[in-house]
């Protein structure tokens, strides 16, 4: 399904290069939920922009359902990008809209008419029990309600992949448990692909196929491949604890 | 109303509606077509500034240094330095109609100013949801830049016509015609005080009122 392989970011910055990511590799089967966690640093949002596209990589490809995405026209990524939905940390939702013109928003990109978008994103709204709250604007909603809106706008064009940066960590725990319940039950009546960056993987873990530890821009484990399960800790100097 | 206020009236009652009737039609012609023009030139300097979605810096220092240029130039100098264009669109260079060339010409650098400012305060997440949904340049500016900045557009809106009106009193005062023309003619050249003072609160009432407008219509919008 999501194929990195050797993946590398660099910036220039007035002091030097800086590595984001260095010959980041992984993959992630459909239907997997997949965490990535690692301090404050580590490179998880530049993997997550470098995947939906808002980054080019220095190096190294990207392949979705086998297609490279890491080196196309303007055109292509664009279409590209319509397969894969992204959830941002700050929500970003549209303030000029409410709730039900946020999640229409990207079928009216796609040119659906408003009467079909309306409809269409109706049905996604209530998939995330906000129906009752269609007609308000952000700012009248809370933090959850939010990340409602913005998981329902990511999932109203049935991507097969959804990308979602720190989907919890300006919620309380309450209701991040609950937006938690909710990813699960969309992937597991959708089958979407999930890749989640977090550092609150003790939120995450129960939902998540997997677990992958990044650290200073690179995959944290030993050999090609080796991840952090569920259940297992990391230690400071990048061994697995039991 | 007292005899006296009646004659008063009468007597200076038409000049007064004209002279305010051709103030507000050149405030409100010399607007929309300020706001359409410089609305586009404000848009495609966010487009092609630095960093932006279709970044040309080249594109961007002719723009910027034209709207520059513009909104340096003096208004009394400028209407007088593009006489001959105002003739070439009108056909004269006096009376409100002429007038409204000038004042356009004044209105689209500013306009344009506060379009690139209004527009450069909308988030730059939201932009970039917007391009992680697939969308082109050209829906980021529909969907995202104009609804997102409308309120302060309206604001700034409202500002370039208080603007305007004083330009516009400017260019009565070199033939343009209207409350300008009139406050002129009467008040300095034949020491009518009274017509002045008229055509004074006329002005402070016109402008009092586009600027309640402004800031209802822009609370309207605003959704925060």
């Amino acid at each position: 399904m999501i194929e990195v392989q050797d993946l590398s970011v660099t910036y220039y910055s007035p002091l030097g290069p800086v590595e984001a990511l260095s010959n980041v590799s992984l993959t992630v089967d459909e239907g997997e939920i997949v965490a990535i966690c690692g301090p404050s640093g580590a490179g998880k949002t530049t993997l997550l922009r470098c995947l939906s596209m808002l980054q080019p990589p220095s190096s190294g490809r990207i392949l979705v359902d086998g297609e490279d995405v890491s080196l196309r026209s303007s055109q292509d990524v664009r279409t590209a990008r319509q397969k894969i939905g992204m959830v941002f940390q700050g929500f970003n939702l549209l303030r000029s809209r409410t709730a039900l013109g946020n999640v229409m928003l990207p079928l009216e990109i796609r040119r659906m008419s408003r009467k079909e978008a309306s409809e269409k994103a109706s049905k996604f709204l209530d998939l995330v029990h906000m129906s009752h709250r269609k007609d308000f604007y952000p700012h009248e909603l809370s933090g959850g309600e939010k990340q409602r809106v913005a998981i329902a706008r990511a999932l109203v064009t049935e991507p097969r992949v959804l990308i979602l940066d720190e989907p919890t960590s300006a919620l309380d725990p309450e209701t991040a448990c609950s937006i938690v319940q909710s990813l699960r039950e969309i992937n597991r009546s959708k089958g979407i692909t999930m890749l989640i960056v977090t550092h609150q993987i003790d939120l995450l873990a129960p939902i998540c196929d997997r677990v992958t530890y990044l650290r200073e821009g690179r995959i944290s484990k030993a050999p090609a491949g080796r991840v952090v399960m569920p259940g297992e800790a990391q230690a400071a100097d990048g061994g697995i604890l039991q | 109303m007292t005899l006296l206020g009646s004659a008063w009236l009468g007597r200076i009652g038409g000049l007064l509606l004209r002279s305010t009737l051709e103030t507000m039609g050149m405030v409100l012609m010399s607007l929309l077509g300020g706001e359409i023009l410089g609305l586009a030139l404000g848009i495609a300097l966010v487009l092609v500034r630095p960093g932006g979605l279709k970044e040309n810096r080249a594109l961007h220092w002719v723009l910027s240094s034209a709207a520059n240029t513009g909104r340096s130039i003096p208004f009394v100098i400028l209407m007088v330095a593009i006489i001959p264009l105002t003739r070439l669109l009108t056909g004269t260079s006096i009376g409100p109609i002429a007038a409204v060339v000038p004042l356009t010409v004044a209105a689209i650098p500013f306009v344009a100013r506060l379009t690139e400012t209004a527009m450069l305060e909308v988030e730059a997440g939201v932009i970039e949801a917007c391009l992680s949904m697939g969308a082109t340049w050209q829906q980021i500016v529909r969907y995202v830049l104009v609804p997102e900045s409308l309120p302060t557009l309206i604001a700034g809106a409202a500002t370039t016509a208080v603007n305007l009106v004083g330009y516009s009193t400017m260019a009565g005062a070199i033939g343009g015609g209207g409350l300008g023309d009139l406050a002129v003619r009467y008040g300095y050249q034949r020491w009518q005080t009274d017509v002045m003072l008229a055509a004074l609160v006329i002005l402070v009432g016109m402008v009092q009122g586009m600027q309640f407008i402004g800031d209802r219509m822009s609370s309207k919008f605003r959704h925060r």
